[in-house]
């Protein structure tokens, strides 16, 4: 049974009935009839207490007062909705970048690759143990993978794992995409279920799709198993669609293809002499450990099966060690940290959020405590006041939580467009997983309580006396300006981290900007990659040399250059030569090939000597490292070298230049000339008249028209592409000011309420100051001074928090350091600019003070 | 239900449930007439809120210790009348129980007193 509409009624009937007959009785014992209603109503008590005490037995009261609370909040916030807006407003700019970035760094660095157990998956890798090395740590050949697959025991399954761009037909539109060329039993060996398909076959060219690539492209159609794809002019089946949540194993690029090696060797012969090349240690091997096999003991056969290959193959692995590597387990903990930091920053701005709100909630509290005296008197417990108080806080945090979950979905969108432009887009579906949600729900708890419990507790504080004679002196120099004061100090010490970490951040940034990277960003100079493919997109050599002759005849083109290989590319720099010396073990150089003059174009200084030309097919330029281990006596030009077996003779000596990121140290490096017709993708660079930017366009058209059938990507100034190389640093100097801009906003909105309340507080007495002759200036600057005090007081803590913190951070972090006079200077400025210009406009107010109708009002 | 008297305002809601089934034992009757029944049998001791009666009868409903049921009072007005069931017959005795547990143990504090008294 439960309470109803009928229930009520009979409920009410009954007690009518039950006093119709008390009176009937009262009547009869000789009262009249007024006397005799009055008389059985005292006897019954209060009506409507039976009546609600009644229901309360059949209905679960705590539930049903929890509903009229949120009615109520909903109509005390509608109330004075200028206030709840301010409050919903502070909490949504916190909530919107703490639930973008969780979800950045959920995507990132909290998934855990979805493959079985773990555990059992180690790396396999090389090191290098020269120390003269270019690079300490090497990946694996294909070659190398197999006889380690063939050879090794202590595993139940080896997986190879090659990164590359791939071209596919897709209704006359050709789309570039990053694959993995990988083992035929990748996907087995990392336990990676298929989703749907029955995934790599071998009696046909067959290759998996990601659930991206099939819901971009396909619009996720059920028939798509079985259908054909041409992929680089080769016709594969699509044997299987990956699980939404398998995105490859790399960090950041997710593949959208995954094609086994052997089954594109068997289309493309020609490939298979490149893929065999043990030098080319550019393969990712990922091993399963056998049940039972301790690491250490899988560790030590890698070693020596490290050893047989040494042997085995000298001129290639001589001094390469095989080596394990818990890759796994090495991400989950830096990830992990990385999570942390983050948490930790979002959560300073999410307090400072808090604090604001708090701030206004106790501004209200003050305002209401009339309201909340009269309730008392009437009765309400004071748990049931602060029960309100709750559900308002709540109210208000659903509200924002609502607002700032819609303004995380806005800015998620425009993440992408923040990504720089590469040769090969990257696809990120940023979505809101369940660790996000639980995190947005943690904080909306978080918040609620924060800024709920303490204008709660002052606000429903038995106060009867004084609220109820509106006196407004007593409780608030008690109460409410110490909590506030404490609230803005906070704040302020919080935007003052933000602040001080964003200078620090842009200062290691501008430190990085200063680094030598050996050509001039600054050039007027666009640049864009053709990618040479044919009209059905299987690969088809470019015409260097044709294509030149075209940009040249853009007007405004003063000068065309082209090449393989250039500087600040990230990855794309690992081509190495082979160096023969006589009487010196060979070894390897880092390699490259350019065009003619195209290191000219780009700015980098040819030291002696001249920069390559058309004709020199046996030249080769190098670099000031390595013509100084050349000929320490600074003669290298004219001298002849052994580089891949050929003899080239040096022609030039070009500053050294940085090719892979900015923090790279100067590596000897030679660079041969590019041959004129080339396939794969070949870099052009225009060197114009006036900015370059606006030669994009044409550069883009030109190029596409220069060789139908071929694409044109990652167009760019030298300036974007220089800039590029820096985004991440970029971006973090980015979020920190962001951050810190947004606790500053929410800082002086706190700042402002703070010093109007003690205005307010003091009106009477600087109005009788006045009265009595005081200058209006000395009291405007008692105003200010509070808001001052407040703000200095924060600064001062913010650095006591801050200064520490990035000394450890220092610690860890080479090229970081705290003592940046900079930083603090425009920190500190920014906080006390504002606190001044927060605290002013209450100050003012004092000239507006009208003594008399002050006191007359009292 | 505790046996011990933690909780006085519920050990009073269960005295003023007790009164009201070991009225009904007597036979149905309705709310005006439960009240009045307490008041007479107690010699107008044990003076009853009226209204406070209809939370207890509605918790008795809950518990299916009593029923409720439509009737015409005696003179010939419509009222609800209230009837014991055979779970509140057992319940009652439960009560009594109960009750005289703590009559007792009252009375054996009080006797000492009144002892004192006379000397």
């Amino acid at each position: 049974m439960r309470w109803n509409r009928r229930m009520e009624e009979e409920l009410a009937r009954d007690i009518a009935d039950h006093i119709a007959m008390e009176t009937e009785e009262n009547v009869a014992r000789g009262m009249s009839p007024a006397e005799a209603r009055y008389a059985a109503l005292r006897k019954f008590g209060n009506v409507a207490r039976v009546k609600e005490e009644t229901r309360s037995v059949w209905v679960w009261n705590w539930l049903d007062t929890c509903y009229a609370d949120v009615r109520h909040a909903l109509r005390r916030i509608r109330r004075s909705p200028g206030t709840a807006a301010l409050a919903v407003l502070s909490l949504a700019l916190a909530f919107a970048p703490n639930v973008t970035v969780f979800s950045v760094m959920d995507r990132l660095f909290l998934t855990p690759l979805p493959v079985k157990a773990p555990r059992e998956i180690v790396q396999i890798e090389f090191q290098d143990t020269r120390p003269t090395a270019n690079f300490q740590y090497l990946k694996v050949s294909y070659s190398d993978f197999q006889d380690f697959r063939h050879s090794l025991k202590s595993f139940s399954g080896l997986a190879y794992q090659l990164g590359r761009g791939s071209m596919v037909a897709l209704n006359g539109r050709r789309v570039l995409v990053y694959a993995n060329l990988v083992s035929e039993d990748y996907f087995s060996v990392l336990g990676v279920p298929i989703l749907s398909g029955p995934g790599f076959l071998k009696n046909r060219p067959s290759l998996v799709i990601s659930h991206g690539f099939w819901v971009r492209e396909f619009e996720g159609r059920p028939d798509i198993v079985g259908r054909t794809l041409l992929v680089d002019g080769r016709a594969f089946t699509i044997d299987g669609v990956a699980t939404p949540d398998f995105h490859g194993t790399d960090k950041i690029l997710s593949p959208d293809l995954w094609i086994p090696v052997e089954t594109l060797l068997q289309l493309q012969p020609g490939l298979r002499a490149d893929m065999e090349r043990r030098d080319t240690h550019d393969g990712t091997v990922w091993a399963r450990l056998r049940p039972g096999v301790p690491p250490a003991q899988a560790a030590a056969e890698v070693a020596s099966v490290g050893r047989e290959l040494a042997r085995r193959w000298p001129a290639t692995n001589r001094y390469l060690a095989g080596y394990t590597y818990d890759e796994l387990a090495d991400r989950e903990r830096g990830g992990k940290n990385v999570t942390a930091i983050g948490v930790f920053l979002l959560g300073i701005l999410l307090a400072v959020a808090c604090a604001n709100v708090a701030g206004i909630l106790l501004a209200r509290a003050e305002e209401r405590r009339h309201e909340t005296a009269i309730r008392q008197a009437l009765g309400a417990s004071r748990a049931r006041l602060v029960r309100e108080w709750m559900v308002e806080s709540a109210v208000l945090s659903s509200i924002a939580a609502a607002l700032g979950l819609a303004g995380a979905k806005v800015l998620m969108n425009l993440l992408p467009g923040l990504l720089p432009s590469m040769v090969v887009p990257i696809h990120f579906e940023f979505s809101f997983g369940p660790r996000v949600w639980l995190y947005a729900a943690l904080l909306v708890c978080f918040s609620a309580l924060s800024f709920g419990l303490v204008p709660a507790w002052r606000g429903s504080r038995p106060d009867l006396l004084s609220g109820l004679r509106r006196d407004s002196a007593v409780s608030i120099l008690r109460v409410r300006i110490p909590i506030r004061s404490l609230l803005i100090v906070m704040q302020v010490a919080a935007a003052e981290v933000l602040l001080f970490s964003a200078g620090l951040v842009l200062d290691t940034v501008s430190t990085v900007e200063r680094f030598e990277v050996g050509f001039d960003p600054h050039r007027p100079v666009a640049m864009a990659v053709l990618l040479g493919t044919g009209e059905d997109g299987s690969p088809r050599p470019v015409d260097c040399e044709a294509v030149r002759d075209r940009l040249a005849r853009i007007p405004g083109v003063r000068r065309v250059a082209y090449s393989r290989s250039v500087p600040l590319s990230g990855s794309g720099s690992g081509a190495t030569f082979r160096l023969e010396m006589p009487g010196q073990e060979p070894r390897e150089v880092m390699g490259g090939s350019a065009g003619p003059a195209f290191l000219s174009t780009l700015g980098v200084r040819v030291l002696s000597g001249r920069d390559l030309e058309a004709a020199d097919q046996h030249a080769v330029l190098v670099n000031t490292t390595l013509a100084r281990q050349l000929d320490p006596a600074g003669n290298a030009v004219g001298r002849e070298i052994r580089l891949d077996g050929a003899i080239r003779q040096i022609v030039g000596v070009f500053q050294d230049t940085v090719w892979g990121t900015v923090y790279d140290r100067p590596q000897a490096r030679a660079i041969a000339l590019a041959p004129a017709r080339s396939g794969g993708d070949v870099t052009f660079a225009v060197e114009v008249a006036g900015n370059p930017s606006a030669y994009l366009a044409a550069l883009r058209s030109e190029l596409a028209a220069a060789q139908p059938g071929s694409t044109v990507a990652s167009s760019k100034t030298l300036w974007q592409h220089y800039r590029d190389s820096l985004f991440l640093e970029r971006s973090a100097t980015r979020l920190f000011y962001v951050l810190g801009l947004l606790a500053l906003l929410l800082t002086v909105s706190g700042l402002h309420g703070i010093t109007s309340a003690l205005f307010a507080r003091r009106s009477k007495e600087f109005a009788i100051r006045l009265a009595l002759g005081a200058a209006p200036r000395q009291i405007m600057g008692t105003v200010l001074a509070s808001g001052v005090k407040l703000a200095a007081g924060g600064l001062v803590l913010g650095l006591a928090i801050a200064f520490p913190a990035a000394l450890i951070v220092a610690s860890r972090q080479p090229g970081f350091s705290p003592w940046s006079v900079p930083a603090l200077a425009l920190s500190s400025a920014i906080v006390m600019v504002a606190a001044i210009a927060a605290a002013a406009q209450p100050a003012r107010r004092v000239l507006r003070i009208q003594p008399g109708d002050i006191v007359r009002a009292e | 239900m505790s046996t011990s008297v933690e909780d006085p305002i519920a050990f009073l809601q269960g005295t003023l449930d007790m009164l009201i089934l070991r009225t009904l034992l007597l036979g149905a009757a309705h709310g005006h007439a439960i009240a009045h029944a307490i008041e007479r049998n107690s010699d107008d001791v044990l003076q009853v809120e009226q209204g406070s009666l209809y939370p207890a009868l509605h918790r008795l409903i809950k518990r299916g210790w009593i029923q409720a049921e439509d009737g015409l009072s005696e003179n010939n007005r419509r009222a609800k009348y209230y009837h014991l069931t055979a779970k509140g017959r057992t319940q009652l005795t439960v009560e009594n129980g109960r009750w005289e547990k703590f009559a007792g143990a009252i009375a054996r504090i009080m006797r000492p007193a009144e002892l004192e008294a006379d000397l």
